[in-house]
């Protein structure tokens, strides 16, 4: 469920893949079993969200990141690749 | 007195025996110059006092050897001088030389204990030193007793050159001293010195000197001892295994990313993240005005930090809800795994019921088992408690 920000303000009024506009200003990230709040200009983008998250969750960079608009909130999953042994 | 009969022990510490053995070479001396061909020469006199010597057989240790036969010979010679009428005869030079070069190969044999001997005693005849009354006679013995006070003086002069050394160096040691104290900081490079000072001194003023030294080596290691706590102190933060879910007492990880100005406006946007054990980031984003960006800074972090200090308790016990009920579900399923497992072994008929239980838990499981296990649960599990 990929979404793209308008070019008004992305915190409050960013519209998702299936048009339902985000109103919250805060979007619900959820990373190794973990759900917290953060801003949604920072989770919009995929660039964004690692540069942001990369200090606490090193396995952030292969990661796949799958958005979702529920009633108007940004609901951002984040679950890691496994990577190659060795 | 009585004569030495041959193949005797002589040793030089043994002054009786020493006496027995001039006597016996004074008597032979007598007995040999009462016979009607001997010619009283002193040259004839030398080679027969080799010779009786020979025929004597006396015993002796190897390096008292030579010491022992010149008193023999010397003691022989002077009594058959004394019988061809106390003329004093005087030796040539090649004589003197002689004798000088046979006592010296008798120091070399006797090296050990002749300086010994020479300052212990220095009035023993047995030893190299005539007696008063034969002094002016017997000139080979007078040479020799020269030599041998040679050593001593030897000795006089080498302490001579040891004791202005060892004044030199410590002069060198003082004018260093004076250096030292006029500099604040000694340097390493004069340390060597002063050591071999200290290990080579005996007077006062050196004993002095290793007093300073010991005072200066004790500063040293004062010194060395307030960097000591430092490096303790350096070296104490080291971070326990487990750590209370304390703010003041856990690690709390802070970072300030700065994101690039715009070109329109002077303010620069930023991202303060606060997180401590495996809780989730507490992230915040905030404006920067102004150039001074530290000064900026430093408001927005108290608040971060503060609201992350009050925050903290309530996600620990939500940490500790989700563990709580996670152990429910866990210990629940193990329950009806087990009663589903226990039926269908003894009771066939029951086989409706656990197909009908089995696929909601098999549902189940995934989710519990991601709860339950996850990398960061379990690091949970390890953490200290929330009280330390």
């Amino acid at each position: 469920m990929e979404q793209n920000a308008t070019e008004q303000d992305p915190a409050i009024s960013a519209v998702s893949a299936d048009n339902q506009t985000i109103v919250t200003e805060m979007a619900v990230i959820k990373i190794e079993g973990q759900e917290f709040e953060l801003e949604a200009v920072l989770a919009q983008d995929d660039k964004m969200l690692k540069t942001v998250l990369q200090p606490h969750f090193s396995s952030l960079e292969n990661a796949n990141i799958t958005r979702d608009v529920k009633e108007g909130k940004l609901h951002v999953s984040i679950v890691k690749k496994a990577q190659a042994k060795g | 007195m009585q004569v030495l009969t041959s193949g005797s022990f002589i040793n030089l510490d043994n002054q009786e025996k020493i006496e027995q053995l001039i006597f016996t070479a004074k008597e032979i001396a007598v007995a040999a110059s009462g016979a009607d061909e001997f010619n009283n020469e002193e040259e004839n006199n030398e080679k027969f006092a080799d010779e009786i010597w020979q025929s004597a057989e006396y015993m002796s240790r190897e390096h008292e050897e030579a010491r022992i036969k010149t008193i023999f010979v010397n003691a022989f010679l002077e009594r058959l001088r004394e019988l061809r009428g106390g003329a004093a005869t005087t030796q040539s030079p090649v004589e003197i030389s002689e004798n000088i070069s046979q006592e010296i190969v008798a120091e070399s044999v006797a090296e050990t204990e002749f300086p010994k001997a020479e300052t212990e005693s220095p009035k023993d005849e047995f030893l190299g030193i005539v007696s008063t009354d034969i002094n002016g006679e017997n000139d080979e013995l007078h040479v020799q007793s020269s030599i041998q006070t040679d050593a001593p003086q030897t000795f006089a002069i080498e302490k001579e050159v040891f004791r202005q050394a060892n004044e030199f160096e410590e002069n060198q040691v003082a004018e260093e001293e004076d250096l030292r104290f006029s500099i604040a900081e000694q340097p390493a490079s004069s340390q060597p010195i002063h050591s071999e000072v200290v290990v080579e001194a005996e007077s006062e003023k050196v004993e002095a000197e290793t007093k300073t030294a010991d005072e200066s080596h004790q500063e040293e290691a004062d010194a060395g001892d307030e960097s000591i706590p430092k490096t303790v102190a350096s070296k104490s933060l080291s971070l326990p295994d487990k750590e209370p879910y304390q703010f003041d007492k856990c690690t709390v990880t802070a970072t300030i990313q700065l994101f690039p100005a715009s070109e329109s406006s002077t303010s620069r946007k930023a991202v303060l993240s606060v997180r401590t054990h495996d809780f989730a980031p507490q992230i915040s984003m905030i404006e920067l005005s102004g150039s001074d960006l530290p000064a900026a800074l430093m408001p927005e972090l108290q608040k971060v930090l503060s609201r992350y200090q009050s925050d903290l308790p309530a996600k620990v016990m939500d940490k500790m809800k989700k563990e709580k009920s996670s152990s429910k579900k866990q210990v629940k399923s193990a329950t009806t795994e087990t009663k589903s497992a226990a039926p269908a072994a003894t009771a066939p008929t029951a086989k409706e019921n656990t197909v009908k239980v089995s696929p909601a838990e098999t549902k189940r499981t995934p989710h519990t088992n991601v709860v339950v296990k996850s990398p960061a649960q379990s690091a949970a599990g390890q953490q200290g408690s929330l009280f330390g």
